[in-house]
């Protein structure tokens, strides 16, 4: 029942959520209360958000689950997946302009792109797959075989990094793939063991620390951040951010990387493919001048 | 936690308490998944700016829950436009409010407004239990009834005095709200609180207590002493005891 107005509009004089939230949890000094309860008798609208509160604590369950539960959870949030992906992205998006430092905006999100299923439903079920296969593999080493490697590490640290955003039960797949690809790096134990820690905590925070380390270890090339830049290039495709590719982003990538062997030719090619945004083709021929095979 | 760890870290909790606001507040499905995209662009807009508000007053949940009430309320009023449901159907909670709604806004027959509650609402009453809680809303518009052979799927009111008596039970019921304004407003904010919380949104007591953070035996003792102050008042005030009854069972 509405004593005052009928105006479902918060006003100047509502207290702001945070004030209602610390009531709910009973961590108001009895001053801020009495002030509270005389406000919530007068506002139809901090009422309704009062009782809401307390309707969601009655269902929360009494005990807290244990981090262990909390990720079995996520095994069964499959329909949550393709709208919160699209939203990880472009939160992962600042992340990477601060390894970019060009990098564009993607466009504002909106209500119907993400209804739509976003670009993981336009990538498909397999989307955290890495877009490298096996057979796309050299044996590990210094020199070009390292770069193809590093290509490989950046995209996969990203991939794992939407997962673990978007809850995908996929991401310890994606992590065992990671790892795997890291006992190859010397002098990788500290990297190793921060992305094992992993398994225990699905922590994102935890996951770009340990990416991280792994983009400031001596033996990584820039080719590290030209594969972070390329898998999240997949959903920017996905999601129809062609100014993500129209960007000299990759053209700085390439820069850095000192590669003779990418003719200009070569890149010339590679500025096409972009231009398609076809980034399979891309990374093909990345791969087959960096090393891999493709 | 920065404001992008809390809302990362906090995703599939947005998704499942905007859900369940939206379905408590009877959203239909594409209703609610615009709520769920809103909520979470509110979260991000202007670089997590509702996030850096937060002043660790209360627990990072509570204070999310809290966000996406305000939320879901904005949502609600911008789907309503400037129209407002009546203080009787807010006292009957969401499924009147729609129904208030669709009557008193959109214009639709009982029946028209009975079969989209089922339909798209998913409103699991009868089509009896919706017809008595529209005869306690005010009828702030003529209301049609449709022709049964029009609506076939919906049991429609078999009285052919249905008009007459929802209109007489709408007068006392208005009558009733007004009394009840004005017998709340002489009470202490907190008893109006409590005293909303039982009769209007069906708390249990020891519900209220824990929401309030009040002992629980005393409010039993001091809910039954309310009810019987309330419904004095009420008598006073010339309200039915039906209609009494109605409110304060």
């Amino acid at each position: 029942m509405n004593v005052v107005n009928n105006d479902s509009q918060a006003t100047d004089n509502c207290p702001e959520p945070e004030a209602l939230a610390a009531l709910a949890d009973g961590s108001v000094g009895a001053t801020e209360r009495d002030a509270l309860m005389g406000h919530l008798a007068d506002c139809e609208l901090c009422y309704r958000i009062f009782t809401d509160l307390v309707r969601l604590q009655e269902e929360e369950p009494a005990s807290v689950r244990p981090q262990r539960a909390r990720r079995s959870q996520r095994w069964l949030m499959p329909a949550a997946l393709a709208a919160s992906a699209i939203l990880a992205f472009a939160l992962w998006r600042p992340w990477a302009d601060s390894l970019v430092n060009d990098a564009p905006e993607l466009p504002a999100l909106t209500a119907s792109t993400i209804a739509q299923g976003g670009p993981a439903a336009a990538l498909g079920p397999e989307w955290t797959q890495p877009p490298w296969h096996d057979s796309q593999r050299g044996p590990e080493g210094p020199g070009s075989l390292g770069r193809a490697r590093d290509l490989r590490l950046g995209a996969q640290t990203v991939t794992l990094d939407i997962a673990i955003a978007t809850g995908d039960p996929r991401q310890e797949t994606v992590l065992r793939g990671l790892t795997a690809e890291l006992k190859g790096l010397p002098d990788n134990q500290v990297i190793l063991a921060s992305y094992l820690a992993l398994e225990n905590s699905w922590d994102l925070a935890a996951a770009r620390t340990a990416a991280k380390l792994l983009a400031d270890h001596p033996e990584i090339s820039p080719a590290f951040g030209l594969g972070q830049w390329l898998a999240a290039g997949r959903f920017a495709a996905a999601s129809g951010a062609g100014e993500y590719f129209a960007a000299p982003t990759f053209r700085s990538f390439l820069e850095e990387l000192e590669a003779p062997e990418v003719s200009a030719a070569t890149r010339q090619e590679l500025e096409g493919l972009l231009a398609d945004e076809n980034l399979a083709a891309v990374e093909k021929v990345l791969l087959s001048v960096l090393g891999g095979e493709p | 936690m920065n404001p992008e760890e809390i809302f990362l870290n906090h995703q599939a909790f947005v998704r499942k308490t905007a859900g369940a606001l939206a379905r408590h507040y009877r959203l239909p499905d594409a209703d609610a998944e615009d709520f769920i995209s809103a909520v979470n662009l509110k979260l991000i807009a202007d670089d997590y700016a509702v996030l850096r508000k937060f002043q660790g007053k209360s627990q990072v949940k509570t204070y999310l829950r809290a966000v996406i009430s305000r939320a879901l309320h904005d949502f609600r009023s911008r789907l309503w436009g400037r129209w407002r449901p009546s203080t009787a159907a807010e006292r009957l909670g969401a499924v009147a409010e729609t129904l208030d709604c669709l009557l008193s806004r959109d214009g639709h027959s009982l029946t028209e407004a009975i079969n989209i509650l089922i339909v798209n609402h998913k409103v699991e009453m009868s089509p009896a239990e919706l017809e008595a809680i529209a005869s306690k809303l005010p009828r702030r518009s003529p209301r049609r009834f449709e022709d049964e052979s029009k609506m076939p799927d919906i049991e429609a009111p078999d009285r052919a005095d249905d008009n007459v008596r929802i209109q007489e039970q709408g007068s006392q019921q208005e009558l009733a709200e007004t009394a009840l304004r004005k017998a709340l407003k002489q009470l202490p904010a907190e008893d109006q609180v409590i005293l909303r919380m039982r009769y209007w949104d069906g708390f249990q007591i020891k519900a209220i207590a824990k929401a309030l953070h009040l002992p629980p035996r005393p409010l039993y003792r001091r809910v039954e002493r309310l009810n019987r102050k309330l419904r004095g008042m009420l008598e006073e005030a010339g309200v039915q005891a039906d209609t009494i009854e109605g409110i304060l069972d």
